[in-house]
């Protein structure tokens, strides 16, 4: 009897230890509430190429589109006219960084982010970006930010369809410059307002008018980044 | 199949430590980190120069005096937790920065341009994979000691049960060069010395081979931290040297150059101790009080570190309990008693020394901390060297009594269990808070992967696994 117990012994408690294992594991991994749940993770991208690359490893499928919406945010910003039917835009207190958001509509609604440091060279991330020639003609964007009427914010919130060009970086590391233009009605695609994620009415800058804006984001079409240089 | 099974459970144990702190949390993490950064050279956006100043410049969250809010935000308070990280933007990837130390040029180590591989956009993520990458590294070598040399496979396995939690599992998943001097010397010395004994009494080149493959990982674990790890390898070296210059049927060839390396080795480490003059010197500089507390206070703490933990662990700011100092001197004492059978006067003077030296060293100021972390490979090569010799040729763990291996395995693994618990507990609350459910109040964590406490269960579980499959004795037949 003695012998048969011993002999049992051992692997009953094998057992016994595995299954208590496996019951703490379970009632660990359901009652633990992560408190970095929601938090984005800081991460840095260099180059477009580096760019082109994790979006290409995120989306996984070669033959699935890779596509990303930048986003530039600032402290404020100023329209200008420059020309005919043209404005200056300045956005001042740029983040020291440029979002490339994944434009595939995540099913859990966080879509994954990456940024491309410019550390005071925007210019020269959004010249590489432009010279894939997808925006030759000019990128669709939305200006978006707090209207202030002389000098005071008025807390509202607006968005200005655009065309984006010629994005120039030479008055400061915080700061850029573009020529742009209102969208034409038929510009405003189905696309370009999906980016609209405030429900804010389209604007149209006023004719020789200028506008001042705080709390800046600019969010340019998607571009496929299989199509970036590098 | 034993061996595997040991070899998984193991390495499952190093990941539970590898996951149960944020990056950077390696004494001087910040500083290793810039290095790993910095190991290939100037590279946009991960390792730039000032072009006024010439200062390496690195991402601003892998910094500790650069902060406030990197990835090293915890640092210096065992109470606060590492829920500072939640606080941190994405500027700390994007914006580079000075690294705040002291004329910090890079050291490009074979191990930080291994780790340099692993660098990625998310310094969380890439710390991640470097600490992954250790532990595989240190499972490839023991894989292979095991392979080729099984009974000091088996000697090494019992030093690392009673001495390698917490501070070596700790350091072998951490990204610290250290990290390789734990996991490639005790292996690489291992190999040499069973490739040379069988070189010797075979003269195949296939343990020439052996010898040449323990030379390499031995050459590794210097590379990684040339400023202390000479004096470690020397020793290695030379007892290489006592343990086959006595062999029989040495010819004369043999024996003029086991001695040529002996004389060399010895040479070069006396040369960089300071010779006898040096000791003498340091002790007439300490005077009797400044030496006598260097014996009582640094020798002593970095001996009872080698068990128990102590501020060995992060950045001098995690707390051990005391329980798992006792338990681990029960393992480490038990073991010891229980493996010895008969040693020669000439293994009791060469494990005198190593002894000695591991005492002495943090007592002497300078290259060595006085931490027990820089000598802990130099015990687990002593303790692995006395498990040889005591019972004439690595059956230190068959020669144990059956009552004592539970003794060890039990002390060891809840040792292990233990200081896992604590070392979880620094970072996702800080060491203020009691409990043992680790998962509540959680304040930091991954973002992915398991909880806190399966973190724990499971690393103490294999942990405990893998001593009681090398410890525990197989089933009699029946």
């Amino acid at each position: 009897m003695i012998v048969r117990i011993r002999r049992i012994a051992r692997p009953a408690a094998a057992v016994l230890a595995a299954a208590l294992l496996a019951l703490g594991v379970v009632r660990s991994e359901r009652t633990f509430t992560n408190p970095m749940d929601g938090d984005a993770i800081p991460v840095g991208y260099w180059t477009v190429r580096d760019l082109r690359l994790a979006v290409e490893a995120h989306a996984g499928d070669p033959a699935e589109p890779a596509r990303v919406v930048l986003v530039e945010t600032g402290q404020n910003a100023s329209l200008d006219p420059r020309y005919e039917y043209a404005w200056q835009l300045v956005i001042r207190g740029l983040a020291p960084y440029t979002t490339a958001r994944d434009a595939a509509d995540p099913a859990d609604g966080a879509a994954t982010e990456w940024y491309l440091a410019h550390a005071g060279d925007l210019f020269t991330v959004w010249d590489d970006v432009f010279k894939s020639g997808l925006y030759a003609q000019g990128a669709k964007a939305l200006l978006v930010g707090t209207l202030v009427v002389d000098g005071a914010t008025t807390g509202e919130r607006v968005m200005y369809p655009l065309n984006v060009i010629s994005p120039d970086y030479d008055t400061g590391d915080t700061e850029i410059d573009y020529t742009v233009r209102p969208l034409y009605p038929e510009e405003y695609t189905a696309e370009i307002s999906s980016l609209n994620t405030f429900g804010l009415e389209p604007r149209t800058i006023p004719f020789d008018g200028r506008l001042r804006l705080v709390d800046v984001t600019l969010l340019v079409e998607p571009l496929d980044v299989r199509t970036l240089p590098g | 199949m034993r061996g595997l099974v040991v070899l998984a459970a193991a390495g499952a144990a190093c990941l539970a430590w590898a996951w149960s702190s944020p990056a950077a949390s390696a004494p001087d993490g910040d500083y290793h980190l810039a290095n790993v950064w910095c190991a290939d050279g100037v590279r946009a956006n991960l390792c730039e120069r000032d072009p006024s100043t010439g200062e390496y410049l690195v991402p601003r969250g892998l910094l500790r005096y650069a902060g406030p809010l990197g990835h090293v935000c915890y640092v210096g308070n065992a109470g606060a937790s590492a829920g500072c990280l939640r606080e941190i933007d994405a500027t700390v990837a994007t914006q580079l920065a000075p690294t705040g130390r002291m004329e910090f040029t890079p050291e490009p180590s074979a191990f930080a341009r291994v780790q340099h591989v692993f660098v990625g956009p998310d310094i969380e993520h890439s710390a991640r994979r470097m600490r992954v990458a250790n532990v595989a590294v240190a499972l490839v070598a023991l894989g292979l000691l095991g392979l080729l040399a099984p009974a000091a496979g088996s000697a090494l396995g019992l030093a690392l049960v009673v001495l390698g939690a917490p501070v070596g599992i700790f350091f072998v998943a951490a990204v610290h060069p250290q990290s390789w001097v734990y996991s490639l010397l005790p292996a690489g010395w291992l190999l040499a010395d069973a490739g040379l004994g069988r070189w010797l009494a075979t003269r195949s080149a296939r343990w020439a081979g052996v010898v040449a493959l323990g030379g390499a990982l031995m050459w590794l674990a210097y590379d990684a931290r040339p400023q202390d790890s000479w004096l470690f390898v020397g020793v290695a070296v030379l007892l290489l040297v006592v343990r086959h210059a006595t062999a029989a049927r040495l010819d004369r060839r043999v024996r003029v150059a086991l001695a040529a390396v002996a004389l060399v080795t010895l040479a070069e480490l006396l040369r960089r101790i300071g010779g006898p003059r040096g000791v003498v010197d340091q002790l007439s500089l300490q005077g009797v009080d400044g030496a006598w507390n260097r014996l009582t206070v640094d020798a002593a703490g970095a001996v009872r570190d080698l068990v128990a933990g102590g501020n060995a662990l992060g950045s001098s700011d995690v707390v051990m309990p005391t329980i798992v100092g006792v338990l681990g001197a029960v393992a480490l004492g038990v073991a010891m008693a229980g493996a010895h059978g008969r040693m020669a006067r000439r293994a009791w003077a060469t494990f005198g020394l190593l002894v000695g030296l591991a005492a002495y060293l943090p007592w002497r100021v300078g290259d060595i901390g006085v931490s027990g972390r820089y000598v802990w490979v130099l015990a687990v090569i002593a303790l692995t060297y006395y498990f040889l010799e005591c019972r004439a040729g690595g059956v230190a763990i068959a020669g144990m009594p059956r009552a004592a291996r539970p003794v060890v395995v039990a002390a060891a693994g809840l040792a292990n269990t233990f200081a896992l618990h604590a070392h979880i507990r620094r970072y996702v609350t800080g060491s203020d808070v009691a409990g043992w459910n680790l998962n509540r109040d959680a304040e930091w964590w991954w973002p992915s992967g398991l909880a806190p406490m399966t973190t724990w269960l499971l690393g103490s579980a294999a942990f405990a696994l893998a001593a009681g499959l090398l410890v525990l004795p197989e089933r009699r037949p029946t």
